[in-house]
C-alpha cells in the first residue's frame, strides 16, 4: 500500500508537467500561427489564432499584442482603401488599452501612440469638430517621438483662431522641424500660419527650408514660388 | 400568499417576505416619500437575466410605491466581512456581465453596494444576483461616483466607479470611504480618490499578497478614476481586465474553481445557515486573516507529507515554466510590431502599398500618416 501511494505521488508531477507542456505548446502554437498570419497579411486568421491563444491564457502578452497589431493592421489597410475607419481604430485602441494593463515595459508605447493618432484622425474625419486633443496628448505622452501626433495637434491649435493656440501651434511645428527635419508637413503647416498672419518673409523662409529637404515636394515648390513672387512685388512697390 | 413577514425595516422602504404555496416573493414598500424610477422598473421587469432579480409587479398602493419581486435564495454580499481576492473577482465578473447586458437596454443600476448583490450557492459554485434597480437619488454614498454627488444621473461609468468601491469592500472588508461625515465632506473625499490610494491601503492591511495587489492595479486604474472618461469604456473592457487579473491571481482555472468551492462550502454555506437561523452577520463573519492562518495551521499538522509533495510539484512546475518562458521568449510579435511601426511612420513615399489602381491616384504621395488635413488657404 505505501508503495502504491509513493507511485501515485511520484506520477503526479510527471502528469502535471506533461499537461503543462501540452497546454503551453498549444498556446505557443496559436500565438505562432497568429504571428505567421500577421506577417503575411492574413489578418483575419491572425485575429482568430491570437484570440484562441487568449482563450487559454488571457494574460498572454504576446498573443494580446499580436491581436492589437492585427486590429491595427486591419484598420490601416482600410485607411489605404479610404474606407471609414473610426470603429476599426476604436477597436484597436481598446485592445492596446487592455494590453497596457499587462505590459508596462513601454515596448508597445510607440504602436499604441500611433494607434491613438489614427483614432484621432478618424474621429476628425467623422466629425470635424470632435475634440481629439486628449487623444493626441495621450499619444504624445506615450511616445514623444511621434511627430505625427504633434503635427495634427499643431494643425488643430492653429485652426482654433485663438492667439495663444496659434502661438502654441508654431512652437509645435518648430519642435518638429528641429527634431525631425525630414517631416515636410510641418514646414508646410508652419509656413501656412506665417502666411495667414501676413508674415510673408517668415513663410518664405520656412517653406524654403522645407524645399531644401524635399526639392520635389509640389506643395512646397508652389508656395515657395508664390511667397517669393509676393516678396518681389512688395520690393518693387516699395513696401519692403 | 399565505402570509408575510417583515424582513427589514429601513429609512427608505420596508421589506416583507411573502410566502406562497408555489414560490416566495418579496415586497418592497417605499415610505417617507421615497420612490423608484418607473422607466427603469418597466425595462427590467421584462428582462430575464440569470444575474438579475425578477420583478413581478410594481406600482402604487394607498399612496405608497411598491415593488414585488421573486425571492432570491441567497445571502447579500454585505454579510461577508471580506472575501478571498479570487472569489471577489469571480463575483465582480458576474455582476459586470449582468450590467453589460442591461447597459444595452440603457439600464444602469445607480446604487451598487454589497447589500444589493446576492450570492446564491449552486452546488460547488455561486452566482450573483443584482437587486434594487431604479433608485431615485444617490443610493449608498460610500459607493457613489464623484459625478453622482454633483447630481448626474447614473450611467455605465458611474456604475463602474461603484464596482471599484464594491470590489475594494469585498476584498478588504471595509468601505474605502466610510459614510460617516457630511454630504459635502463625503463628496470631497470621493472626488479625491485615486487608484494608488486603494492599493496603498490594501497593502497596509497586510492580508493581500504582492501578486494580488499587482493584479488588482489595472482594475483600480480603470474603475476608481475621478474623471469618468478615464474609467473603462464599458463593462466588456472591465470583463477583459478581470479575466486577466483572475488569471494572474488564480493560479489556473482549477485553482480558481477550488477557491470558489472552498468559499461556497465554507463561508457562504455558513452565512446561508446563519441567515436561516436569523443570526446577525456581523458576529458570524469570519476574519479572513485569522481564518486563513488557522486553516493553514490545521493543514500543516494534518498533511505534512501532502504539503511537501505540493512544494515538490510547485518547484518542478516553476522550473518547467522558467524553461518554457526562456524557450518561448521570442515569439516574433515584437519584431512584427517594429515592422508595423516602421511602415506606419515612414516618411518616404509609400511606393509599395497594396492599393487598387483606381484608388492610387487619390492617395498622397507619401505615407498615409503624413497625409494630414492641411489647412485650406487663400493666397
Amino acid at each position: 500500500m505505501p508503495g502504491r501511494v509513493c507511485k501515485i505521488v511520484g506520477a503526479v508531477p510527471a502528469v502535471l508537467v506533461v499537461v503543462t507542456l501540452c497546454l503551453t505548446a498549444c498556446l505557443d502554437d496559436f500565438a505562432g500561427r497568429g504571428n505567421a498570419a500577421l506577417r503575411v497579411g492574413d489578418y483575419d486568421r491572425a485575429v482568430a489564432n491570437f484570440s484562441k491563444a487568449l482563450d487559454y491564457d488571457p494574460a498572454n502578452r504576446d498573443a494580446r499584442y499580436g491581436l492589437a497589431l492585427s486590429y491595427y493592421a486591419i484598420a490601416e489597410e482600410s485607411e489605404h482603401l479610404r474606407i471609414p475607419t473610426f470603429d476599426l481604430w476604436n477597436r484597436a485602441v481598446r485592445e492596446f488599452k487592455i494590453l497596457s494593463n499587462i505590459d508596462s515595459s513601454g515596448s508597445i508605447n510607440a504602436n499604441y501612440s500611433t494607434c491613438l493618432f489614427y483614432l484621432a484622425r478618424a474621429s476628425l474625419s467623422q466629425n470635424s469638430s470632435a475634440n481629439v486633443l486628449p487623444l493626441l496628448n495621450q499619444s504624445i505622452l506615450l511616445d514623444s517621438a511621434n511627430y505625427f501626433s504633434y503635427n495634427l495637434k499643431g494643425l488643430l491649435l492653429g485652426r482654433s483662431g485663438l492667439k495663444m493656440d496659434v502661438e502654441e501651434a508654431k512652437k509645435i511645428f518648430i519642435h518638429i522641424v528641429t527634431h525631425e527635419p525630414a517631416f515636410i508637413s510641418a514646414y508646410v503647416n508652419l509656413g501656412n500660419i506665417y502666411w495667414d498672419e501676413g508674415d510673408i518673409e517668415s513663410a518664405w523662409d520656412i517653406w524654403s527650408m522645407g524645399l531644401e529637404k524635399s526639392p520635389n515636394d509640389r506643395t512646397l515648390v508652389h508656395w515657395t514660388q508664390v511667397a517669393e513672387d509676393s516678396l518681389k512685388a512688395k520690393v518693387l512697390s516699395g513696401e519692403l | 400568499m399565505t402570509g408575510d413577514v417583515l424582513l427589514h425595516e429601513g429609512g427608505e422602504a420596508d421589506i416583507y417576505g411573502l410566502r406562497g404555496l408555489k414560490e416566495n416573493l418579496v415586497l418592497k414598500k417605499y415610505k417617507n416619500g421615497s420612490c423608484f424610477d418607473r422607466i427603469v422598473l418597466e425595462k427590467i421587469s421584462i428582462c430575464k437575466y440569470e444575474g438579475l432579480y425578477h420583478v413581478r409587479e410594481f406600482g402604487t398602493r394607498d399612496g405608497s410605491p411598491f415593488i414585488v419581486y421573486e425571492h432570491v435564495d441567497g445571502v447579500t454580499s454585505s454579510r461577508f466581512e471580506c472575501m478571498p481576492v479570487v472569489v471577489a473577482l469571480r463575483a465582480l465578473r458576474q455582476v459586470a456581465r449582468t450590467l453589460a447586458a442591461l447597459d444595452s437596454f440603457g439600464v444602469h443600476h445607480g446604487d451598487l453596494s454589497p447589500a444589493n448583490v446576492i450570492l446564491v450557492p449552486e452546488a460547488d459554485a455561486f452566482r450573483t444576483v443584482l437587486i434594487d434597480f431604479g433608485i431615485v437619488g444617490l443610493g449608498a454614498l460610500s459607493y457613489a461616483a464623484p459625478e453622482r454627488f454633483r447630481g448626474k444621473n447614473p450611467d455605465a461609468r458611474s456604475d463602474l466607479f461603484a464596482l471599484g468601491m464594491l470590489l475594494y469592500r469585498w476584498i478588504s472588508g471595509a468601505d474605502f470611504i466610510a459614510a460617516d461625515c457630511s454630504f459635502d465632506e463625503l463628496a470631497a473625499q470621493m472626488a479625491a480618490v485615486e487608484p494608488q490610494k486603494l492599493t496603498e491601503r490594501l497593502y497596509g492591511t497586510g492580508t493581500i499578497s504582492v501578486q494580488e495587489l499587482s493584479a488588482l492595479d489595472p482594475l483600480w486604474n480603470g474603475l476608481v478614476q475621478k474623471n469618468p472618461e478615464d474609467r473603462f469604456e464599458d463593462f466588456d473592457e472591465l470583463d477583459e481586465v478581470l479575466e486577466i487579473a483572475l488569471n494572474k491571481v488564480g493560479g489556473g482555472e482549477i485553482a480558481v474553481l477550488k477557491a470558489e468551492r472552498d468559499f461556497v462550502c465554507g463561508a457562504l454555506a455558513e452565512q446561508v445557515e446563519k441567515m436561516r437561523q436569523n443570526v446577525p452577520a456581523v458576529d458570524a463573519a469570519p476574519k479572513k486573516t485569522s481564518n486563513l492562518r488557522a486553516e493553514g495551521e490545521v493543514a500543516q499538522k494534518k498533511f505534512p507529507v501532502k504539503t511537501s509533495v505540493f512544494i515538490g510539484i510547485g518547484l518542478i512546475l516553476l522550473i518547467v515554466a522558467v524553461v518554457l518562458v526562456l524557450g518561448a521568449k521570442n515569439s516574433g510579435v515584437d519584431e512584427v510590431g517594429a515592422l508595423v511601426l516602421q511602415k506606419s511612420r515612414s516618411l518616404e513615399p509609400a511606393s509599395g502599398m497594396d492599393v487598387p489602381a483606381d484608388v492610387e491616384e487619390t492617395l498622397a504621395d507619401s505615407s498615409l500618416l503624413k497625409d494630414l488635413p492641411t489647412l485650406e488657404r487663400n493666397p
